[in-house]
């Protein structure tokens, strides 16, 4: 039986110049080999919290798909050897396909309590607007 | 946050079931400025989410969303 899967990536803005949707688009087909793809949330280039192979920004992309366990292996595997990949993370959803985006996230949460909200207004900037709240 | 005040789970509160390791900004609240967890204890999060909640802090750690150490800024 097929289950629940997200995989998320990140692309090596560098490396992958220009072809960072190339790439994406080559593991939305390596997805649909093994399964059926469901979602697929491009984020875009982002600051990463500590520098992966020298790097500071990577390019996000989630991807919510449905395959049988045994294909998580051959998915894993490309990952691993693709050199354009800074990291990945494959993890099974729970419940299935009711992950909650962040921006949704954020304004529920926003009017939640006043740290919160205070924090979640500048949050988008940067690692060091953190501090405030301490 | 309220550091010493015993609260109620903020998490059974809302009825959370799932807590996402992409919603970076619920995250943020429950690890020091150091980008440590903070503990139960402190926040008042019960075992239960207070365990899903690891899970989500340690996965966007692994993807870079957070850091495993933060450079605390004096």
């Amino acid at each position: 039986m097929p289950k629940d899967y997200e995989m998320t990536l990140i692309v090596d803005t560098q490396l992958a110049e220009g072809s960072v949707d190339e790439t994406v688009t080559r593991y939305e087909g390596l997805i649909g080999e093994h399964g059926t793809l469901v979602n697929v949330d491009r984020l875009g280039s982002r600051k990463l919290a500590y520098d992966i192979r020298k790097r500071q920004q990577g390019d996000y992309s989630f991807f919510q798909f449905q395959a049988e366990p045994a294909a998580i292996s051959e998915i894993d595997r490309a990952c691993h050897l693709d050199e354009t990949i800074l990291r990945y993370l494959i993890i099974t959803v729970p419940h299935g396909f009711e992950v909650k985006q962040p921006d949704a996230d954020a304004t529920d949460e926003a009017g939640a309590d006043e740290a919160g909200a205070v924090e979640a207004d500048s949050d988008d900037t940067d690692d060091d607007t953190e501090e405030d709240s301490e | 946050m309220n550091r010493g005040r015993v609260k109620v789970c903020r998490f059974c509160e809302d009825k959370v079931v799932t807590i996402d390791y992409k919603s970076e900004r619920i995250l943020r609240r429950f690890v020091t400025e150091r980008g440590k967890i903070i503990p139960r204890r402190m926040t008042g999060t019960c075992a239960r989410h207070q365990r899903v909640l690891m899970r989500a802090i340690k996965r966007a750690r692994h993807i870079a969303l957070m850091p495993y150490v933060a450079d605390a800024v004096k």
